[in-house]
């Protein structure tokens, strides 16, 4: 008979939740219309958002999902998958996400864009609010992702201006 | 046209309950019982659809008053008598007032068990807000407590 193993097996740690929250603001020199279609249209989005990714889908619609598989820069397998929550077009996108990487949980997150024109240009906000799964994924590369993709979306619309 | 807006919040409700863990986890996973307690005191909580696994889908329609209210949930992680995370959004009349991301946690206390709730909302338009979802919510958790002292 094989002796019991404690419930919390050192390969098997202990469920914790670590919990992250940011907000990012940013001026894009692009309309409310443009930078909308940056996120809902599949073609456009391809050119910033995870852009590593070897396989996705996007069904942009309330209810709709939205899959990406692909492997990190560190060379771990993950998959991400979004459910649309709320749209407003060319104002407002709520949706939440799921990272599992290798196969297993990293995170639940809640996201949301709010676009405001300015004029010609617009400002956005996009905040996230995330609860990390036992250690696999992290609040800081979350952040630092997140950040990075915007940047590549603003260099996205400057090209086209210029 | 309404005035679009999101307001951000983030709350903890925690409570010792005199049952232990898998009880708890019980009132929340097994329709029949959560029916009991979630929900509007002397409704009808039949959800319309029950589907506690991770990727299920939760919803509900209710009437209170003049006011049509929906809930809508997805499981996204279940750790049998130790955590449950879901998303759901909520609209009145149908307007979408929030969007929440929830974790309910559940720890082995002496007898007992040790709950946390914390919920993430983005809250809609002005038409709710942290505060009140906050008092909503303890309003549940005190329905929770009731249902376990009582079964």
């Amino acid at each position: 008979m094989l002796p019991t193993l404690p419930r919390h097996a050192p390969d098997r740690p202990r469920p914790s939740l670590m919990r992250s929250s940011f907000l990012l603001e940013r001026d894009f020199p692009a309309s409310a219309a443009t930078v909308f279609a940056a996120w809902s249209s599949p073609a456009c989005k391809a050119r910033w958002f995870s852009i590593e990714s070897q396989h996705r889908r996007l069904d942009f619609r309330v209810g709709g999902r939205e899959f990406l598989y692909g492997r990190s820069s560190c060379g771990r397998r993950f998959t991400y998958e979004a459910v649309y929550r709320e749209i407003v077009p060319d104002t407002r996108i709520v949706f939440s996400y799921d990272i599992h990487i290798e196969g297993r949980h990293g995170s639940s997150s809640l996201a949301s864009l709010e676009i405001s024109p300015h004029g010609e240009a617009c400002a956005i906000r996009y905040s996230e609010q995330g609860i990390f799964l036992d250690g696999l994924d992290s609040p800081r590369g979350r952040f630092n992702g997140a950040t990075l993709r915007l940047a590549r979306l603003d260099g996205l619309f400057r090209e086209k201006i210029t | 046209m309404t005035e679009r807006s999101i307001a951000y919040g983030t709350f903890v409700i925690e409570r010792t309950l005199p049952v232990p863990p898998a009880r708890v986890f019980a009132a929340w996973a097994d329709v029949q019982q959560k029916t009991k307690w979630f929900g509007a005191p002397g409704g009808d909580n039949m959800p319309k659809q029950f589907e506690f696994r991770v990727g299920g889908r939760e919803f509900s329609e209710g009437q209170v008053g003049d006011t049509t209210f929906t809930f809508d949930v997805l499981y996204q992680d279940i750790v049998e008598n130790e955590r449950i995370i879901y998303t759901y959004d909520m609209t009145m009349n149908g307007a979408r007032i929030s969007v929440s991301l929830a974790s309910v946690e559940l720890r082995a206390q002496g007898n007992g068990t040790r709950l946390l709730v914390t919920e993430h909302g983005a809250y809609l338009d002005g038409l709710d807000n942290n505060e009140q979802r906050k008092e909503g919510t303890i309003a549940l958790i005190g329905q929770l407590e009731d249902y376990l002292k009582s079964a």
